[in-house]
């Protein structure tokens, strides 16, 4: 009764703020068409930018921030040490330059001397110490922080970040600490922080309505020149059709990740008055077996009955882009030399008889989700065509969350962004039997002593190598089924200058202009 | 819309009917009787409508695999994905031309190549099985809870009305889907959901009967004649109830339709790849641009049903009470 209870009071809350979030959408993309048709009339040059998000923020602490997406969003306002380029280099950011020590665990920095933070305070080694020691301490940072030790300030301008084992791909991850302004973080509270974040970033931010939108203005002070975009407006749209709508009628100029959908993108493709791109994006799908409860025979027989193109058409209407590994080309473990099982069902079928195994009844437990529904309806029917009846298990997304570590089932899903200059945390991650996203239940001592390894190795040869012969295991054993990479894609306004589809979906809008 | 709806803007019924002989034993009384109320009903033409199109659903619903193959209800073709009615893929074409007997897209197909037709008329199934159960389960507990606070009066009333009137203040489909999220998906949960939430609407609707019926003189002289409870509540109480209720059961079989569709509609209800009519119009809701059919036909579907226990059940309660009509 307690739990019906609960269930009801959150379900009550859920569509009230629902509710809320619906009216102001149309009350915010009003005002929008207003600043367009103004601009548009008189011919002057634009300066201003819209552009839609999928979901709203629920803090903008950058080292709390639960999502990739959020993530992404604040590396506008707050700049790292580094960052990573589009060609996934680290190249310098607040920090000029730097030198590890020879056993890989201490890394010093030289900081770039003259930047300002958006309120006005000198950018110091203090800031630099407080925000790695933020970032060691904060859950949400964990995979990106765990070998993080310590952080020691030499003088104002040179610090020295030390690990607690040498992690050869610790400099790749370094850019999740994002470096806040010590004074002032310890001049408010947490909850001020996270309402009104202040960095060294591009863009300052204005005003943040909850479920309606964000605006930033540019930082004219910023010390990579100031940006052309001198004011951005953020509204958060959750449904792809009015995203879409939004955006034909010319009341935004962007939109990707979660506002955009396959359908609503190949529908924007055909609109003249609107320019798209899609390249291969970062995440990657699989079909998880539960190792525990599956035997090989079986999955490797599972594996053969799988259409992936078909897949890919039913549930990405074709934009996905499908693959036999994780990993693309120049990524540390790519490999073609791998156990591929490509759509064979007759042969399916013969290894299930083989197996013993037939009349077999798995279970499908999913995160409920449009995409995730018509992958279930598409395995469904594929698995009947070899005789296996799928019955689906969908539950609130929240739950598969909380769940899918001991939950009860045969087959899940999961989709991984992977780290585009990082094998190691995505790999150790999925396939470590300690890993915390380890949706096949893999419990393989090879594969853990191979990981292990990989992880504290500083030389980059040996862990290509290792990671290969990883994939090799995976694939023989047929853990799960690779699906694709989803497509990552951008819908935008032709003027807009500068604007291409980026693979992680990290949108850097110093780089756009009218 | 709002299930709540049926509650309000109905003129008030006349519990009893018209004078029904106590112990009616008498056979060629009740036949007569039916016959005038089945020549009232036919009186108006658009409750006639009403039912002609139910029962063409129903037959359509039950004979369903005689001219239908089921195993189409759930085929998914990569290459029929969304054609518009009446149209073949090309794919299609090929194998017609090879001899093969392909079934015509009448309504098309939709984002999984499924025939939406054929899944629509398997689909009456599930939408018509949730609704007549639930109006089943509820029209009972309410008649048990209904007679019992209106017949006993006293602490009983008090307190089962106390719960009735709780109970109402949830929003209908609000507790529905609570029920479900904390039961889980499935038909036999959906269908326990909804009778629990529909309970308290008929507990209402029997007691208010049960209230004028029971102070009826009949009732008094076979109390007077020393007949028990039990005897006086099946014998001449429910008997003379039965008219309002089955016209709130009629109209409330429509609000069934609809609930059952909106939640399946949210991906609370029949699991896929069962068909249900609320979950074909989500599951199309995407495809709405480049192939409106796809949302069309299952809302239609919907609305036509719906519309059509409305009528059936206006004209049963115009049938019933003859005061209300001329």
């Amino acid at each position: 009764m307690k739990r019906l209870l609960a269930l009801a009071l959150a379900l009550a809350m859920s569509l009230s703020l629902a509710a809320c979030g619906g009216g102001g959408e149309t009350q915010n993309t009003g005002t929008e068409t207003n600043t367009g048709t103004e601009t548009g009339t008189t011919g002057e040059t634009r300066d201003d930018l819209t552009v839609i998000l999928g979901a709203d923020f629920t803090t903008l602490d950058p080292q709390k921030l639960p999502a990739v997406a959020d993530i992404n969003f604040c590396t506008n306002i707050f700049d790292g040490l580094v960052a990573l380029n589009e060609d996934n280099e680290v190249v310098p950011m607040l920090a000029t330059d730097w030198e590890p020590s020879e056993d890989g665990l201490h890394y010093t920095f030289h900081l770039r001397e003259g930047v300002k933070f958006h309120n006005g305070n000198d950018f110091t080694a203090d800031d630099v110490k407080l925000s790695v020691e933020r970032f060691r301490d904060q859950s949400w940072m964990q995979f990106a922080s765990f070998a993080v030790d310590s952080c020691d300030i030499v003088d104002d301008y040179t610090v020295t970040i030390n690990l607690k084992y040498a992690y050869g791909n610790f400099i790749n991850m370094l850019w999740y600490c994002a470096i806040i302004d010590s004074d002032y973080y310890n001049s408010v509270s947490e909850e001020e922080f996270a309402r009104n974040p202040v960095g060294t970033g591009p863009f300052k931010f204005m005003e943040w309505v909850p479920a309606q939108h964000i605006t930033l203005a540019a930082n004219e002070d910023y010390w990579d020149g100031a940006p052309a975009m001198k004011e951005i407006t953020f509204n958060f749209i959750s449904d792809v059709n009015t995203a879409l709508i939004a955006m034909e009628t010319g009341q935004a100029d962007m939109v990707f990740g979660t506002a955009l959908s396959a359908t609503t993108f190949l529908q924007a493709q055909e609109n003249e008055d609107l320019a798209t791109d899609s390249t291969v994006g970062n995440s990657f799908y699989f079909v998880n077996f539960n190792s525990d409860r599956i035997s090989k025979e079986v999955r490797q027989a599972l594996s053969y009955a799988i259409d992936r193109e078909v897949i890919n058409v039913m549930v990405n209407e074709g934009t996905g882009y499908v693959g036999d590994i994780p990993l693309v080309e120049g990524q540390e473990g790519y490999t073609t030399d791998i156990t591929t099982y490509e759509y064979d069902p007759d042969k399916a079928k013969e290894l299930l008889a083989a197996a013993g195994t037939e009349g077999l009844t798995l279970t499908f437990f999913y995160g409920e989700s449009a995409d995730n529904t018509k992958l279930g309806q598409s395995l469904q029917s594929q698995f009947a065509n070899v005789g296996v009846n799928l019955e689906l298990q969908p539950v609130e997304s929240g739950t598969w969350w909380a769940t899918f570590g001991d939950g009860d089932y045969d087959i899940s899903r999961g989709g991984y962004p992977m780290e585009a200059a990082n094998t190691d945390s995505c790999y150790y991650d999925m396939f470590h039997s300690t890993g915390t996203f380890n949706v096949s239940r893999i419990n393989n001592p090879e594969i853990d002593a191979l990981l292990d390894e990989a992880r504290v190795s500083l030389d980059s040869e040996r862990r290509n190598e290792i990671y290969i012969q990883v994939n090799q295991i995976l694939s023989e054993e047929a853990y799960y089924i690779p699906l694709y990479f989803s497509a990552s894609m951008l819908v935008y306004n032709p003027d807009l200058q500068g604007a291409h589809a980026v693979s992680t979906q990290n949108y850097q809008y110093k780089d756009l202009s009218w | 819309m709002n299930p709540l709806s049926y509650k309000s803007g109905r003129a008030p019924l006349s519990p009893g009917g018209p004078a029904h002989p106590a112990p009616a034993e008498d056979e060629e009384f009740i036949a007569q009787e039916h016959f005038e109320l089945w020549h009232r009903f036919c009186e108006n033409k658009t409750a006639v409508f009403g039912l002609v199109v139910l029962v063409i659903i129903i037959l359509a619903a039950l004979t369903a695999n005689l001219f239908l193959d089921p195993n189409l209800v759930t085929l998914q073709d990569a290459y029929s994905r969304g054609l518009a009615p009446f149209q073949h893929s090309e794919a299609e074409l090929e194998r017609i031309a090879a001899g093969e007997s392909i079934i015509t897209h009448i309504l098309g197909t939709d984002g999984y190549g499924r025939d939406i037709f054929v899944r629509i008329i398997f689909g009456a199934r599930s939408s018509l099985t949730i609704a007549f159960a639930t109006i089943a389960i509820s029209c009972v507990a309410g008649l048990i809870f209904g007679v019992g606070a209106g017949y006993f009066g006293g602490v009983l009333d008090t307190v089962v009305m106390r719960i009735v009137d709780v109970f109402m203040c949830l929003p209908p489909l609000l507790f529905s889907l609570s029920i479900v999220s904390a039961l889980g998906n499935g038909m036999g949960n959906l269908i326990l959901a909804v009778s629990i939430t529909m309970t308290p609407f008929f507990t209402r609707v029997v007691r208010a009967t049960v209230l004028s019926v029971a102070s009826m003189d009949y009732i008094e002289a076979a109390r007077a004649n020393g007949a028990t409870h039990l005897h006086i509540i099946l014998r001449h109480l429910i008997p003379n109830c039965m008219g309002p209720i089955i016209v709130e059961a009629t109209i409330s079989l429509s609000s069934m339709i609809m609930i059952a569709a909106g939640l399946s509609f949210i991906g609370m209800g029949v699991l896929p790849p069962s068909p249900e009519w609320g979950a074909m119009l989500n599951e199309s809701r995407e495809f709405m641009r480049d192939a409106p059919w796809m949302v069309l036909a299952p809302g239609l579907t919907i609305m036509i049903t719906a519309l059509s226990f409305n009528l059936v059940g206006d004209g049963l309660r115009d049938a019933l009470d003859p005061r209300l009509k001329k």
